[in-house]
């Protein structure tokens, strides 16, 4: 073609790219209104209030009544099923929990377990039996009553089917059997004393079902439709699209943690599922979604937005590590470990654009939410910044740089590590300690992989570093997981008897000062063994439309929104 | 022709009955363990994952786990997932509908796109119509699916708010999804087309119709076009295979339920029955595709004469 059509063409798109890029978000200056407030609730709650459900009464004609929320949910509202029982995905429990009800609830802001369907309970003395006092005139979204009955069919079938989370929540093996005692009271037996039931039980995962609902829907149940006691209940689930909830007009029964009683505020909730976290992000921003769970880097945009607020809440689940594993040269070496633990600068990872300072340096292997009193006795027992004393003790453990290349080297071997994690988001975590380890005088390989081969490299001891990204609210439970020696997710593959007899005593020891002790005690071992670099407590940024009041968060870190109103 | 069509749909036995082994085996050969995926979160004994394994089948010797499954397949059963224990052809039945709708959308404005540019370069040859329209193509071409996708988002959704940003069931939510989708198609498709028509208008009986008096858009209509159509229905049933696979990341970047979705995540997590219940309803749809575009070429094509 000629010289003047083609720089015609060359001009023509260049103004193309122009103008698309030229086309970037705008902070908006009046959000999408929020959807209309209805006035169903006045109407359908003409009828008297049924005569169990005496005691508090509520004010229908409250303004806060009415609208629809919505939250996104990245990479979806829930995977495969809503039926806990079957599901292992941790959405789906804190949706459920809307839904289901659970025996107890955890206040986050002090760690009391709180009632929730259970009114009380009472531990017997060797700690091996649960009685649950249970709410009366609850009744199940279908109409039929909770009981007794319905408990103990909820938690046999959780003990029989495939066991998934909720089986382990239970307690696994520990569990022996559940039994009727009368209408309105079970009594849980197990095998050895099991410490965290009580608060394992307030998880959506052990949320109670309608035993006539699972029946009712048989292998769909979970999928096409979900019936408890909760202050929604289910309408439809639009799989990877929307998942919506409609607010339960007879709600009587709200535990006494909470702000108020009676009906939920919110019409109706709806969940939508979207991958892509540019993609939420510009939904929040124009209106469509009003809470959201974003990356660091995008929150950080949102807190000078008008019209939003970000709501930084600490992740349930242990501190965002690198595990080393203690089998593998050149880690099997304890000076090597040290080293890597000196030459690792917490604050400058915090600091980078991915997490954009949101979040605070680790010291031990819990964060300082998962643990009563926090952590900060480990405060100095942890190892500080410090790449000079990380050179000198390589130099003395004859790890020497000989040929200048600024790798050290002891008896032909390279100090060589390799670095293994899985995904995008893991390897902005792992790049910031590859340029400090080398300062060192280390050779780093980064390896990212599939979440099969990642795992699989955990099981295999095929790393030197690992990352980790656990949750949950039970912190002994998973140290446990995570760290005794024998169980399959213990990478780090330190064996020490102490560490181990600590574990298990945390796991059956119901004495809350007791317990936190053994844990403590273990977690100290970790530390001084330089088993892991507790890098970071993380800080789920929750980005939120400033219209929603009244926002909870739950202990999983999780929104809980029976309190929550909308302001029209 | 329905000798022809039915030896084609036998050969179609084969061809799932190898995909599936093929499927199965690089699935399972590969390093990882599900069940230790499925707990990575929150961690589980190994007394859980034993049990677990065990009542999955999969402790089961490989060749033994084949035989149930073939079994299974052969009755039409393709297993539930391992995440949700959800039934996995309910699963492609729910999800197909929004992938079809997707790249049908998708292939439906490459075609038209792509031939409409194809056909103007074509005629004003040499031309500076000519030489935008194959630019814009060349430019299409090279942008990335996903990018596209984020562009239009922040273009119409965020900043004109003419369109949602994503997910499925309506009109509007159709459209930014089946451009970025359609988008390198057409160019390919408008490249091809010029070429092929290019060709065909050299030929000698272009010439002759000329001659004979015709005007100019019967000459393209009546003649060149028809005979231009064969290189590019090849093109389009090419460029089908590789919309359907695009549906995985533009389902991604709108947020559109889909099986593309799906087969990603069971692929991550090495959920067998959904990942293998996929791949093999794909290759079957695949397999259909294919055999509709044979038989297009025998009605356009009237020298094609399939036994």
């Amino acid at each position: 073609m000629s010289r003047k059509h083609f720089a015609l063409s060359i001009v023509m798109i260049g103004v193309l790219l122009v103008t698309v890029s030229c086309a970037t978000p705008k902070p908006q200056d009046t959000p999408t209104p929020v959807a209309e407030a209805k006035p169903t609730v006045e109407e359908k709650a003409t009828a008297e209030p049924t005569p169990e459900a005496a005691g508090p009464t509520w004010d229908l004609t409250d303004p806060k009544y009415g609208g629809t929320l919505v939250f996104g949910n990245s990479p979806s509202c829930c995977r495969d099923s809503m039926d806990q029982d079957k599901s292992n995905h941790t959405p789906c429990r804190y949706l459920g929990k809307h839904v289901l009800e659970t025996l107890t609830n955890v206040d986050p802001a002090t760690g009391t377990i709180e009632p929730g369907l259970a009114t009380s309970w009472e531990v017997s003395e060797e700690g091996r039996e649960v009685t649950f006092h249970l709410r009366e005139g609850v009744k199940f979204h279908d109409g039929t009553p909770f009981n007794a009955e319905a408990v103990k069919f909820n938690f046999d079938r959780t003990m029989s089917l495939l066991p998934k989370a909720a089986w382990q929540f239970m307690g696994g093996d520990k569990f022996k059997e559940i039994q009727v005692i009368d209408e309105y009271t079970v009594k849980m037996i197990y095998n050895e004393p099991y410490a965290g039931l009580l608060v394992m039980l307030s998880d959506g995962a052990l949320g109670i079902d309608s035993p006539a609902g699972i029946e009712k829907y048989g292998e769909d149940y979970g999928v096409k439709g979900l019936v408890g006691t909760g202050p929604f209940m289910w309408k439809e689930w639009v799989k990877d699209d929307h998942m919506t909830f409609v607010r339960n007009p007879d709600y009587a029964w709200a535990s006494e943690m909470f702000k108020h009683q009676g009906p939920a505020y919110l019409e109706e909730l709806t969940c939508r599922a979207v991958p892509e976290f540019a993609t939420l992000a510009a939904a929040v921003e124009i209106g469509e979604i009003h809470i959201a769970r974003a990356m660091e880097q995008d929150a950080v945009t949102f807190m000078d937005l008008e019209g939003f607020r970000v709501d930084l809440i600490p992740k349930a689940g242990t501190t965002r590590y690198y595990m080393m594993n203690v089998e593998a040269a050149p880690t099997d070496e304890f000076a090597v470990r040290e080293a890597v633990l000196y030459a690792i600068d917490k604050q400058a990872i915090i600091d980078t654009p991915r997490y954009s300072g949101i979040g605070e340096p680790g010291v031990a292997p819990l964060p300082s939410n998962m643990v009563p009193g926090g952590v900060d006795e480990f405060k100095d027992l942890t190892y500080p910044y410090d790449p000079e004393k990380s050179k000198v003790l390589l130099e003395e453990a004859g790890w020497v740089d000989t040929d200048g290349d600024g790798i050290r080297e002891k008896d032909g071997q390279p100090l060589y590590v390799k670095f293994v994690g899985s995904g995008q988001s893991d390897l902005l975590f792992i790049e910031p300690a590859e340029g400090m380890l080398r300062e060192v005088g280390f050779d780093v390989e980064i390896v990212v992989l599939d979440q099969n081969a990642w795992m699989e490299a955990g099981t295999t001891g095929n790393f030197n570093l690992l990352t980790m990204s656990d949750s949950g609210y039970e912190g002994p439970t998973l140290l446990w997981n995570f760290y005794r020696s024998g169980a399959p997710y213990a990478f780090t593959r330190l064996k020490d008897e102490d560490l181990d007899k600590y574990l298990d005593l945390a796991a059956t020891t119901l004495d809350p000062d007791e317990r936190w002790g053994y844990v403590k005690d273990a977690m100290k071992i970790i530390v001084k063994n330089a088993a892991t670099v507790d890098v970071m407590e993380l800080y789920y940024p929750f980005i939120v439309n400033d219209k929603v009041q009244d926002l909870f968060f739950a202990e999983l870190g999780y929104p809980y929104v029976y309190d929550t109103w909308i302001e029209k | 022709m329905t000798r022809y069509i039915l030896n084609r749909l036998i050969q179609t036995v084969p061809v799932v009955l190898g995909v599936s082994i093929l499927i199965f085996s690089m699935l399972h050969l590969v390093p990882g363990d599900p069940v230790m995926v499925m707990f990575a979160e929150t961690g589980a004994s190994g007394r859980q994952i034993e049990e677990v394994r065990e009542r999955l089948g999969l402790n089961d010797p490989l060749p033994v786990q084949f035989i149930h499954y073939l079994g299974r397949v052969l009755r039409g059963d393709l297993g539930r997932s391992l995440w949700g224990e959800r039934n996995v052809s309910e699963m492609i039945q729910e999800a197909f509908p929004s992938t079809l709708e997707l790249t049908i959308a998708g292939m439906g404005l490459a075609i038209l796109i792509g031939l409409l540019l194809g056909i103007v370069a074509a005629l004003y040859h040499n031309s500076w119509i000519d030489n935008v329209t194959m630019v814009l193509a060349l430019a299409w071409v090279s942008m990335p699916g996903f990018w596209v996708g984020l562009l239009l988002i922040f273009l119409f959704a965020v900043s004109l708010r003419l369109l949602p940003i994503g997910g499925g069931g309506s009109f509007e939510q159709l459209i930014m999804p089946a451009i970025a989708l359609g988008i390198r198609a057409a160019a390919l498709i408008a490249r091809m087309t010029r070429s092929a028509l290019l060709e065909v208008m050299g030929e000698d009986y272009i010439r002759t119709a000329r001659a004979k008096g015709l005007a100019e858009r019967m000459v393209v209509a009546r003649h060149a076009l028809k005979n231009a159509f064969i290189p590019v229905i090849t093109v389009v049933g090419l460029q089908f295979g590789s919309l359907l696979g695009g549906t995985v990341i533009t389902e991604t970047v709108f947020a559109r339920p889909g099986i593309g979705r799906i087969a990603v995540l069971a692929l991550q997590s090495k959920d067998f029955p959904v990942a293998q219940g996929i791949v093999l309803f794909i290759s079957l749809v695949y397999v259909f595709v294919n055999l509709v575009i044979d038989i297009l070429y025998a009605y356009v094509d009237p020298r094609i004469h399939y036994q």
